[in-house]
């Protein structure tokens, strides 16, 4: 009997596909595209003489792009625009404040306001503008070169600054692709004094202030030194001294002639008696941790925090006993969530709990915080509060917005400026 | 290996209670190893081994073809996806208890079994993608005639992607996802060669 040939034609196939399978398929490996993306602050070198000539404009009102530090001054917010200016809005009614004008000025990070002056920071000069009309400001005056440590060449006028940029590498390569795909060295170069001078530094009056008045004197801090100004004159500062800090210096809060300043190593108290020449009392220490400080006549209150920023911290609340300022005793530590900033207003304190919400304590008994927490509102993201005069005003991911805290047990919220990049918590 | 240890039990238990039945549905259980070739940072390809496991489940639309949903488990360098996926089989008798198999899968597969590994600084996590996997290979009746084996070799081109990102603060920057200072994304399409012996019953 004759054998049908089909069979043999299916094997000759399948043989064939194999043998193509075979060939064909080593030459075809896995294609991988790696692409990294990451925020870096791009060393930018600028000609002060150049920015000195060029104009500060003031501007009509514009949105808020990114917020920075925040002053309250009467029935007006002056909102920071980190590097950019200030904008100017009037809170006359916390429930609908309304956005005036915009001062356009370059490099500036911090401001304060002394008997309608406003002292704001431009790169390395200190401006000094005149807003007892504040639909009419007036640059006064400006005091150049207090801020140096910015220069990168002084004899040439050449400053260093650092500009917020995205970027992006690529490669073919799978990383660690024979285990889990390895973590990678971070390349950020974000300098930590910009991100947490400018971006998560909120305010004169808040926590986290990096100017301060007091005494007819303006407080500045940069990352190491405190640098000391004379307003008496309030149209003329007048730079008087640097004092070393070391280094890791945040924020600086005034209270009854001392200067509390919160670094990521623990909190200085400066007798500041004689205010044109603080005299360091003593150091409260602490591990390394992000920290603002607020504090009343006895106590003060310091938040330790774990950030990208402050990679070894922990994220606490200490009670310092600060009767005897030359010794300041930990009366007591809390666990927190990831607290930034807070504020103290009589004997309530508010926490700026991050990403988790906005805490309220009633501080009376500092030794039983934790049991009396008023409120946990866990919607509202917020780095930083302000206890002013209207309202309780809370920077975070809704923008700035405002509560009357009338009720300290039960906030209401009034308002809240919407922002175009509200800060990430 | 755990992974593989028991999937293999449950190949073993599925084929036992199975093994008698008989209809219009059609059940295929396939495992194997697969192979593909990695470029290394110096430009050299290695040879990647890893494991497929698949069950196909459907109806036969007459004799030679059948078409049914698969369900399995991949694993790839460093985590594991799972396909879900139409499937279609061919058969093409030759002679005695032989039959030469054919068939495409085209579907999706899920990076869910890999966990979003998040802490204070950092977020990983997997994402799943499309897969075309053509396959072709060769059926026969076991001698009691209950159940078939099969062996087959598949190409699989599978899409997947990791991202790693490095949390951050500040205001939100356009090309960076809300709340990230960093991002990593892997894109990958791995170009596997799939070997794999199964049952039909």
């Amino acid at each position: 009997m004759k054998k049908p040939i089909f069979p043999q034609l299916k094997w000759s196939i399948f043989y064939s596909f194999v043998a193509i399978l075979f060939l064909t398929l080593p030459s075809c490996h896995d294609e991988v595209k790696s692409n990294y993306t990451f925020r870096a602050m791009i060393p930018v070198f600028l000609d002060m003489n150049t920015v000195r000539e060029a104009d500060i404009l003031i501007e009509p009102a514009k949105p808020l792009d990114s917020p920075g530090k925040i002053y309250i001054y009467g029935d007006y917010l002056f909102i920071n625009e980190p590097q950019k200016g200030i904008h100017i809005l009037d809170n006359s009614n916390p429930s609908s404040p309304q956005t005036l004008n915009f001062i356009n000025i370059p490099g500036n990070v911090d401001l304060a306001i002394n008997s309608n002056f406003l002292y704001a920071d431009s790169y390395v000069d200190l401006l000094v503008f005149d807003i007892s009309n504040v639909r009419k400001i007036n640059l006064e005056e400006r005091v150049e070169d207090v801020f140096e440590h910015m220069y990168s060449d002084m004899s040439r006028s050449t400053i260093l600054t650092y500009k917020d940029t995205i970027l992006t590498s690529d490669s073919e390569m799978m990383w660690g692709w024979q285990g889990r795909p390895g973590r990678w060295m971070t390349m950020e170069m974000a300098a930590s004094s910009d991100l947490s001078g400018a971006s998560q530094s909120y305010g004169q009056g808040g926590s986290m202030a990096r100017f301060t008045l007091q005494s007819g004197h303006l407080y500045a801090v940069d990352d190491y030194s405190l640098r000391v100004f004379d307003v008496l004159q309030a149209n003329k500062p007048k730079h008087l001294k640097n004092i070393d800090l070391g280094w890791g210096i945040e924020t600086i809060f005034p209270f009854q002639e001392k200067l509390f300043i919160g670094s990521t190593t623990g909190m200085f108290i400066y007798d500041a008696s004689d205010p044109s020449d603080p005299q360091k009392m003593s150091m409260y220490e602490h591990i390394t941790a992000c920290d603002p400080v607020v504090v009343n006549e006895r106590y003060a209150f310091v938040t330790l925090r774990s950030g990208p920023m402050c990679r070894f911290g922990v994220d606490e609340l200490h009670v310092l006993d600060i009767q005897n300022l030359y010794a300041p005793k930990l009366v007591k530590a809390y666990p927190m969530l990831n607290p930034h900033g807070l504020s103290l207003f009589e004997n309530y304190l508010y926490l700026a709990e991050g990403k988790h919400g906005l805490k309220s304590f009633n501080v009376s008994d500092v030794n039983t915080i934790d049991t009396n927490q008023l409120e946990f509102l866990k919607s509202m993201k917020s780095v930083d509060i302000i206890a002013g005069p209207k309202s309780l005003i809370v920077i975070g991911a809704d923008g700035v917005c405002q509560f009357d805290y009338s009720n300290p047990a039960q906030l209401q919220k009034l308002s809240c400026v919407q922002v175009r990049n509200p800060v990430i918590v | 290996m755990k992974i593989t240890f028991l999937l293999s039990i449950l190949f073993c238990l599925i084929t036992e209670s199975l093994m008698a039945q008989q209809s219009i549905f059609f059940h295929q259980i396939e495992m194997g190893p697969s192979f593909g070739q990695v470029k290394t940072w110096n430009d050299e390809l290695e040879t990647r081994v890893n494991f497929s496991f698949q069950t196909l489940n459907g109806v036969h639309i007459n004799s030679k073809h059948a078409l049914g949903i698969l369900l399995g488990v991949d694993s790839y360098p460093g985590f594991v996806l799972a396909p879900i996926a139409f499937g279609w089989r061919g058969t093409w008798d030759i002679k005695g208890r032989n039959k030469f198999l054919y068939g495409m899968d085209l579907g999706y597969a899920s990076a869910f079994l890999e966990k979003r590994v998040l802490d204070n600084f950092t977020e990983r996590w997997f994402e799943g993608g499309l897969l075309v996997s053509p396959n072709i290979g060769w059926r026969w009746k076991s001698k009691k005639e209950k159940f078939d084996y099969s062996f087959s070799l598949a190409f699989r081109r599978q899409h997947a992607y990791f991202f790693e990102g490095s949390r951050g603060e500040g205001p939100n920057l356009p090309g960076l996802p809300p709340g990230f200072s960093a991002i990593r994304e892997e894109s990958y399409i791995f170009n596997s060669l799939i070997s794999r012996f199964g049952i039909f019953f």
